[in-house]
């Protein structure tokens, strides 16, 4: 019988081993890396991902919550929590100290100090990054452009935005202060390489090649270098411009952004990328899923705006057009998606409904045509996240990462929820009851709302 | 009668009426009062110190105030400016205007310029000044950065000492707040290179004296006895400049439109204070960003003068909690405003009140109109909160602190000097309106006139 026992326990072992089955021990669960977050150099990325690792699960090791006396906490009690890179917590606890995620479980103790906020029933979040924004945080340096009372910072945390990239810089959705606003710079060169602009291809094209070759010839120097000391290095004075950018790519400093729709335009930038071995980043690709492969063999990512319609080409005899299936066929593919809606703004007119305001809802779209849930919060979060570069930071809930996230009184994806609290830094910045921008509505949170006291004119009270 | 008759019958009668009067007064009181004293007898006396007389007489001599009472003995023989019926009160000051002046605006760091340059005495609107009850005025020169210092100086017309202060503020005028980076990074950096450049060649000075002593050692152990010669064979008027470079260093001139940054970085007491015209409530985070990365700055108190917009100010109750707290001085219209995208009825300057800042009235627009308007628009502040004093005082003593001439004026007290406002009722009644307006205890503008 010991033997049988035995031989149980070495079969146990070696299929946790072989099926790298995540392993809980208790009932609480705690994660403490935050080195899977950030993308493994892109390369690696080729093809089909590997999948997301398990959380290491760290049972029954208690946070050590140290005695300090400046510390600023911060918990979420009672939440469901999407951590995105790793499990549902339900009835969970984020414990934040000094704008940092320090635990994640069920089972933490909250140091009497700490601001809480008892969210049981609502859904935590991490905060949304919109891939691109304007008017949600200040142009070029927030730090210095930045208007800490703006109504687009407190529109954009309304929708659920905490970080966003402005076009140079990514930025988190601050009020009030001007403390901690820049992540990082961030610039893409952006390419145009389309059959529209015959142009402009061959010269991106001739520069890409020149720089290769200038390229190679420096790799040549070098190897002279070591018999001739006195070899001169090639020319490069004239590597400015075009030039400076194709330098950049094939290098691997930058990654290029371009905005292309056509399938053909796509197989072309596609073709360019993998011939030169650069980097790509894809805006629109509403004709991608006629050749999903070809973009995941490139290891290109993707920005998507699933509402977008492309009418098919009648007069080719080849799909065309864009598909509800776009994001779902793109993700089954492994190939990255961020998603982000048409306008950059948050709109009061025009787009509205198709703006900044409902980032949720334009990737709901992407699950109405088969992508899964999962991937499709992936798509406003962390995945942005990895393409800015600051997925060491935002993007997910784990410990370590910034306490950038959102309480929202129903499933992200439900056209019903709102954003209840917006948390940046640690510190509450949205408060929907408090903010008089939706507060009127569904204010317990019900699904049928109770009309309004006073409904106008609201509030015709004396502050002073 | 034509006007040249009228012109020399005028102080003819004066006189005659003089000669009958002195006559007529008690020679001994003549005797003991050679001048005569000025009073302004009036219904009301608002002090500015908190206290009211009704009736209220003010005793001008030499100059000065040297009595304000209830039912004083008025010597005979003064001259008697006879208000009854009316309020008085300390003249209006105006703590910043443009209005009058002419020329361009210029933008960059110019903290020399002078709004003097754009004063053409001629075509100055006195008139507008002394209407709305403006005794005194602090011009400032227009255009972006630091635009230049401002002038306080008189509004009668016929002045021939106006300038009472040259140089009372820096105003400093900001759109964005990545202008107002660039502007304060840069002019005080500026200013930083001035104080550098100076101790750099007091640095080459004090070597080159140091040398020039050991020198002048070397030569006297040499030739003792020649050097008593040389004086009487130098020309003398080569021989005492060279005496006189040792003793005294003369340092390099500075940039002149940086010399008040300058002065503001080595704490000098002659510094004068910036005031940042505040566009938005979010410049005042992005201006004590900006002050705060100077780092001679960096640990001062903030700084605390600011001017707000008078219209569409709601959004500045972000800031009231933050200005209150350094009790900072605001120069603000007295409008009431709203609440940005809400009904709800505001009032910027009261609530900054409230939090501690000390209010300073400003027209609404730099208009004659407005300036007209403003005490009408001070009741309304009292209406919403503020105390009838502080109402007062935001157009008295208040921007008088301000300027640095509160010793002269702000208030009606004994030894400050005589400028006044007399209303036909109340300041703070809605429609007031200035009866006269008196600078250096002669009526500068009547009503009656007009």
């Amino acid at each position: 019988m010991a033997i049988r026992m035995h031989s149980l326990l070495v079969l146990l072992i070696v299929t946790v081993l072989v099926t790298d089955l995540p392993f809980y021990c208790g009932s609480s669960i705690q994660f403490t890396s935050v080195a899977e977050a950030q993308d493994p150099p892109r390369r690696r990325r080729r093809g089909r991902p590997r999948p997301a690792p398990p959380p290491t699960p760290e049972p029954d090791k208690k946070e050590e919550v140290p005695e300090d006396e400046d510390a600023e906490y911060f918990a979420v009690v009672g939440a469901i929590i999407h951590t995105v890179t790793g499990p549902v917590v339900r009835g969970g606890t984020v414990l934040c100290k000094n704008g940092k995620i320090i635990s994640i479980g069920t089972d933490i103790d909250v140091p009497d100090e700490a601001q809480k906020i008892e969210a049981d029933g609502f859904h935590l979040y991490p905060g949304l990054v919109a891939f691109r924004s304007s008017g949600l945080i200040g142009s070029g340096d927030p730090q210095k452009s930045q208007d800490p009372f703006a109504l687009g910072t407190v529109m954009g945390l309304a929708a659920g935005i905490t970080s966003t990239w402005n076009g140079s810089r990514v930025g988190k959705l601050v009020r009030g202060g001007l403390d901690d606003l820049t992540i990082r710079k961030q610039a893409f060169p952006s390419i145009t390489y389309t059959s529209r602009n015959p142009g402009a291809a061959r010269e991106l094209r001739q520069a890409l090649e020149k720089v290769q070759e200038h390229l190679r010839a420096l790799e040549r120097h070098a190897e002279e270098k070591k018999e001739n000391p006195e070899a001169k290095a090639p020319d490069d004075k004239w590597i400015r411009g075009t030039f400076s950018t194709a330098k950049n790519l094939l290098t691997g400093e930058a990654v290029a952004l371009t905005r292309v729709s056509t399938i053909n335009d796509l197989r072309q930038v596609c073709n360019l990328s993998r011939r030169f071995g650069f980097e790509l980043l894809i805006e629109g690709a509403e004709e991608a899923w006629i050749d999903p492969g070809m973009i995941a063999r490139t290891g290109a990512s993707v920005i998507l705006t699933p509402r977008v319609r492309r009418d098919p080409d009648e007069d080719r005899n080849q799909k065309s057009g864009s598909s509800i299936e776009n994001a779902k066929i793109l993700h089954e593919h492994g190939i990255p998606i961020a998603i982000r809606p048409r306008g950059t703004a948050i709109a009061l007119w025009g787009l509205a409904g198709r703006d900044l305001g409902h980032l949720p809802m334009e990737a709901a779209f992407a699950v109405r045509g088969g992508l899964p849930e999962a991937a499709a919060i992936e798509a406003i979060t962390i995945e942005p996240a990895r393409i800015l570069g600051v997925a060491d930071r935002i993007g997910s809930i784990e410990v370590g990462k910034d306490a950038d996230f959102i309480i929202t009184d129903g499933d992200l994806l439900s056209y019903l929820t709102h954003v209840r609290w917006a948390v940046v830094n640690g510190k509450i910045q949205y408060d929907k009851m408090e903010e008089g921008l939706l507060d009127h509505i569904r204010p317990g949170g019900d699904e049928v709302p109770e009309p309004p006291d006073d409904h106008w004119p609201r509030r015709l009270g004396d502050p002073l | 009668m034509t006007n040249s008759a009228r012109k020399i019958l005028y102080p003819v009668c004066t006189l005659l009426v003089a000669l009958l009067a002195s006559l007529v007064a008690d020679p001994l009181e003549a005797m003991d009062n050679p001048e005569r004293v000025t009073v302004i007898r009036a219904s009301r006396v608002i002090t500015g110190t908190g206290e009211i007389l009704t009736p209220g007489e003010v005793v001008i001599d030499e100059g000065k105030i040297t009595l304000v009472g209830s039912q004083l003995d008025i010597p005979e023989n003064a001259r008697i400016i006879e208000a009854t019926g009316q309020t008085l009160m300390a003249g209006m000051i105006l703590a910043r205007t443009q209005h009058g002046l002419k020329g361009l605006s210029r933008n960059g760091t110019n903290c020399d310029w002078s709004p003097m340059a754009q004063l053409v005495e001629d075509e100055m609107p006195w008139q507008d000044f002394l209407e709305a009850g403006f005794v005194a005025v602090a011009l400032v020169p227009s255009g972006s950065g630091f635009p230049g210092h401002s002038v306080v100086i008189f509004t009668s017309p016929e002045s021939t000492d106006r300038v009472i202060k040259d140089g009372a503020y820096l105003p400093l005028n900001g759109n964005s707040s990545t202008s107002l980076h660039s502007t304060i990074s840069r002019s005080f950096d500026n200013a930083r290179g001035e104080i550098e450049k100076v101790d750099k060649a007091r640095e080459k000075w004090e070597k080159e004296q140091e040398e020039a002593k050991k020198k002048a050692d070397k030569e006297d152990k040499k030739d003792g006895d020649e050097k008593k010669d040389d004086p009487k064979k130098d020309d003398p008027k080569k021989d005492d400049p060279k005496e006189d470079e040792p003793k005294e260093f003369k340092p390099p001139e500075m940039n002149a439109s940086l010399v008040p940054l300058v002065k503001i970085l080595q704490e000098q007491e002659e510094a004068l204070p910036i005031i940042f015209d505040v566009r938005t409530p979010g410049l005042v985070l992005h201006f004590d960003e900006a002050i705060s990365s100077v780092k001679e700055l960096k640990e001062r108190d903030p700084f605390d003068i600011f001017i707000l917009p008078g219209a569409r100010n709601g959004a500045f109750h972000e800031v009231v909690e933050r200005l209150g707290e350094r009790s900072a001085t605001v120069l603000i219209p007295p409008r009431l405003s709203s609440l940005p995208d809400t009904y709800i009825r505001y009032s910027v300057p009261v609530a900054l009140s409230r939090a501690g800042c000390t209010i300073i009235s400003l027209p609404l627009n730099d208009d004659a109109a407005s300036m007209r308007a403003l005490p009408g628009m001070l009741s309304e502040l009292v209406r919403f909160g503020l105390s009838e004093e502080d109402a007062i005082a935001s157009v008295t003593l208040h921007p008088a602190k301000l300027l640095g001439i509160d010793d002269r004026m702000g208030t009606v007290e004994a030894g400050k000097e005589p400028h006044f406002v007399l209303f036909d009722t109340d300041p703070l009644v809605p429609g007031a309106r200035v009866m006269k307006t008196i600078i250096g205890g002669k009526v500068v503008w009547d009503r009656e006139d007009q």
